[in-house]
């Protein structure tokens, strides 16, 4: 085993983990199936460390693996979920995998954008992506699930919002 | 940002979208380029709050599933996906030959739903004698009903009721109640009324229509429901759990006050039927002779391809007319829809299609298949003792299907020429089994369940974990046995056999892990058969043909098949109750007779086309030939004689057997396992039929009072920090256990 191959292929492979993530995530929304996606894809990477070429960009490789467990998962699961069609899916693989190649800021800006929510909407995002279902943040807010819904999609879009502006400002 | 877009991409990202949704989705982002960036803009945001959390609230987990655990070079973790193209390879040639898919009917016509479970139900239409449903109107005019759609959803009937089944995912509701449960598979089944259409995004829901004037009330128990527009068929709404709504006048307000016993459940009429059948039997047995009723053993037999029975072409030609007689004591499970010759295969399963999918596919075809046509108890014969039992589709020389399976009494050869012009009737080792069982019990019943989808690994579609989430051959089974055993409450089950590992050999990593697996299998048969001592008969793989070793082949190597036959070898040391059947001297199958039966075995995968007959790369024999698997079947029955006989389980050689638990709570249910303390008994009468060895737990609530018990039991310890007594059998002796056993 080639040690400084190895140490260049962790540290390439903990850079790239949340771009990973994030690609998966723009092709599988649900975060229980990224998850799972996720975990698989870092394991292949790892077994597949030795095919890596160091010359080469790490992150397209990745987005190759990640790409063809999202296939494999789509197929598993073609009668048990309704599902983007296949040529969606491949127009938006290529264009997410070039977007997560960029640098970007978006998890700091996500983060001040956070301390701008009401402490109830940051309650209910940090519930939610905290794992608590619907469900149960409707019955700790006594309201309907409907309603929770209606509010994860309004927080959601006013982080989403907020998160741009603070972009395009640091861009500008 | 585009409003539609947005709102396609929250209900995507709030896992509320359903079909049409998806349609809708896929066209924006297909046909408007500039919306795919917008789209992957939105859903960055939900990915970056995914992955903040992610990393706040789970760190632990996270660090398991990166490199704190997995390094090269080191352990890894077996995962799913990880067949090689190779090893799909194997998947086809052992899995291709049995496929098959029920559902159309005998008369041509596509049965749209079939009858599971009827109380006092009477039709209007004189239909009440029908098991089959196609589409069409009904009056049911008294009683429940259950009826089962072909993609899988349940429905509950209550007269009186009119309804039109459309097909297989649509239903119209004039009048009366209905309570429908929608798994995954049937996503998007429909509840139309003149109303308002209530399309399922997979929930259970109930729907009731006013006769007088077509008012729809719907209430939600589970999961969400979209309403749309009848006309339009645009959605108007979602309507989630624990809500109602009434839908009057192309109006939508709430429902006045609707509860979940407005409309009965699919156990209540289950419950209902068994309890009829039940006092049917008592009655029965009680004219009859009541002391010397026949004790009842329920077999379960399971694996992968020759469990269903590869090798037996020709085999019915040869068998005895002795062997070809109908079995007295023996019955099978079968599926009550059989297929029609020549009808395109309904479940869109695309075995020729360009990409492919047909390894994913038998999570489609092993899913909610059985249960959705129902099954029912027949003779066991030859002619119908296909893997399920039942019909099965093969392919004709275009890629259409056709059935091999046969109506009650027609002799396979009648059906089976279609491509070899020959009698090519398969049957796996339950056919022996029954064989010897039926000759050597004459007084007992045995009653015949199988479940065997080729080229399924243990490590990999059995899924024991349920990871897939009710998707796995082994809930698959489990389902199929269910069913089975609900219309057979007096049988025990007393068998589990077990034929499989093949494609666990041809993979190193599913190879290791199939030790454990295989230990863990017999747990959980014995756990949800709530039989902690079930015999358990394991034949072992063939090592493989001596020139073209499918290990070598198809990939693990030699050592793969060696690693498995070894871990089923083993299983008698590891778990008690068990035995294991050897192979190594049994012939298979040569190629010459799959080429026979249909040659055109070629296959994209991946965007490769692979012959499978290709001798240089694919083709290595694997499957036992029809002597083999009557051996085989022979050799299982005669260790279930001796395990099922014996009075005293065989001691484990190897000191580390996890030791059992029962469990006992005056809150308990005696149907549960007792093998936990949420699935815990009630009375001790429990422990009867069950010898107790040393180190097996009998867990009891310290000043629990149960019933069955006729004096205190004796505790060999106590734990002392919790509210549970525990009483351990420490001694090794027989004498020991027997007092311990006797004190109960």
């Amino acid at each position: 085993m080639d040690a400084g191959k190895h140490q260049l292929f962790t540290d390439r492979l903990v850079q790239n983990q949340q771009r990973v993530y994030r690609y998966l995530v723009s092709l599988v929304p649900n975060r229980a199936d990224a998850e799972e996606l996720f975990q698989q894809t870092s394991l292949t990477l790892w077994e597949a460390w030795e095919r890596y070429d160091p010359a080469l960009d790490f992150f397209p490789w990745a987005c190759g693996i990640a790409h063809h467990h999202v296939l494999n998962f789509r197929r598993k699961r073609q009668n048990a979920q309704v599902q983007l069609h296949d040529d969606a899916l491949a127009v938006l693989a290529d264009r997410s995998c070039e977007r997560q190649a960029r640098e970007d800021h978006r998890l700091g800006a996500l983060a001040d954008c956070m301390e701008q929510l009401t402490e109830r909407n940051r309650a209910i995002i940090a519930g939610y992506y905290g794992g608590r279902s619907v469900q149960q943040l409707a019955e700790q807010q006594a309201a309907s699930p409907n309603a929770i819904y209606k509010l994860l999609d309004r927080v959601r879009q006013m982080l989403h919002e907020c998160v741009s502006r603070k972009l395009a400002e640091a861009t500008a | 940002m585009n409003e539609e877009l947005r709102e396609l991409a929250n209900r995507w990202i709030d896992g509320t979208a359903d079909a049409a949704d998806a349609e809708r989705l896929s066209t924006l982002l297909r046909e408007r380029p500039e919306l795919r960036d917008e789209y992957l803009h939105y859903v960055d945001t939900h990915a970056v709050l995914c992955w903040k959390f992610r990393n706040e609230s789970g760190a632990a987990q996270t660090a398991r599933s990166c490199a704190d655990t997995v390094t090269p070079g080191g352990s890894r973790r077996t995962s799913t996906w990880r067949l090689s193209w190779l090893a799909v390879g194997l998947a086809v040639v052992v899995g291709l030959v049995a496929w098959w898919r029920p559902w159309v009917s005998s008369t041509g016509d596509t049965i749209a739903a079939v009858l599971v479970a009827e109380q006092d139900a009477t039709f209007a239409d004189r239909h009440s004698a029908e098991r089959n449903f196609p589409p069409g109107e009904y009056e049911l005019t008294r009683g429940l009903v259950h009826l089962r759609f072909a993609r899988g959803a349940d429905m509950v009937i209550v007269a009186p009721a009119r309804i039109e089944v459309r097909d297989q995912q649509h239903a119209r509701l004039e009048s009366g109640t209905v309570r429908v449960v929608v798994p995954p598979s049937a996503t998007g089944f429909t509840v139309a009324t003149r109303e308002a259409d209530f399309v399922d995004v997979g929930t259970e829901f109930g729907v009731r229509v006013d006769p007088r004037n077509g008012t729809s009330d719907l209430y939600v128990f589970a999961g969400r429901v979209n309403v749309a527009d009848p006309q339009s068929g645009k959605v108007l709404s979602g309507v989630v759990e624990g809500e109602s709504r009434r839908y009057a006048g192309g109006v939508g307000s709430n429902a006045p006050k609707l509860a979940a016993s407005d409309f009965p459940s699919l156990e209540s009429i289950g419950q209902k039927s068994l309890a009829v059948a039940d006092r049917g039997n008592e009655q029965g047995e009680r004219a009859h002779e009541p002391s010397a009723e026949p004790a009842e053993h329920l077999l379960i037999f399971a694996g992968q391809s020759n469990m269903e029975g590869k090798g037996t072409a020709n085999t019915a030609s040869r068998l005895t007319d002795a062997e070809k007689a109908v079995i007295p004591n023996v019955q099978g499970f079968y599926c009550n829809a059989l297929p029609d010759k020549g009808q395109p295969d309904p479940w869109g399963l695309k075995l020729y299609g360009k990409d492919a999918k047909f390894w994913f596919n038998w999570a489609t075809w092993s899913d909610k298949t059985f249960p959705a046509v129902g099954g029912s108890w027949q003779d066991f014969a030859y002619w119908r003792n296909d893997w399920t039992g039942a019909a099965r589709y093969e392919h004709g020389p275009g890629g259409e299907f056709w059935y091999l399976g046969l109506n009650p009494g027609e002799p396979w050869s009648n059906a089976a020429k279609f491509t070899t012009g020959e009698d090519v009737k398969e049957f796996g080792p339950e056919f022996d089994v029954a064989r010897t069982l039926a000759a050597a019990r004459p007084n007992d019943r045995f009653y015949i369940v199988k479940y065997a989808p080729g080229g399924t690994a243990l490590a990999d579609q059995w899924d024991l974990d349920d990871t897939w989430k009710g998707w796995g051959a082994y809930t698959a089974m489990k389902q199929w046995v269910d069913l089975a055993r609900a219309s057979r409450p007096k049988a025990k089950v007393a068998g589990f056999f077990w034929l499989q590992g093949e494609s666990d050999a041809i993979n190193a990593s599913h190879a290791a892990a199939y030790e454990k697996n295989l230990s863990k299998l017999v747990t959980k048969v014995r756990a949800d058969f709530a039989a902690p001592n079930l015999p358990v008969i394991v034949a072992k793989i063939h090592p493989g043909h001596p020139d073209r070793n499918y290990g070598v082949v198809w990939g693990g190597g030699k050592s793969g098949i060696d690693r498995v036959r070894a871990a089923q070898a083993k299983l008698p040391e590891v778990a008690a109750n068990t035995a294991v059947v050897e192979t190594s001297d049994l012939t298979l199958l040569t190629q010459e007779w799959f080429q026979k039966k249909g040659s055109d075995r070629k296959k994209f995968n991946d965007g490769v086309l692979i012959d499978l007959m290709d001798p240089a790369k694919f083709w290595a024999p694997v499957h036992f030939d029809a002597d083999g698997i009557r051996t085989i079947g022979k050799r299982m029955a005669a260790e279930w004689l001796k395990l099922h006989g014996k009075q005293t389980p065989p001691r484990p050689a190897g000191a580390n057997r996890a030791s059992r638990q029962f469990h006992f709570s005056s809150t308990g249910n005696d149907d549960a396992d007792g093998a936990t303390p949420s699935r815990a008994w009630r009375s001790l009468d429990k422990l009867r039929g069950i010898e107790l060895v040393p180190g097996d737990e009998v867990v009891l609530a310290e000043g629990d009072r149960l019933p069955g018990r006729r004096r205190e039991p004796r505790v060999v310890a106590r734990q002392s920090a919790g509210l549970r007594g525990r009483i351990a059998q420490r001694g090794a002796s027989n004498r020991q256990r027997r007092l311990a056993s006797a004190n109960f």
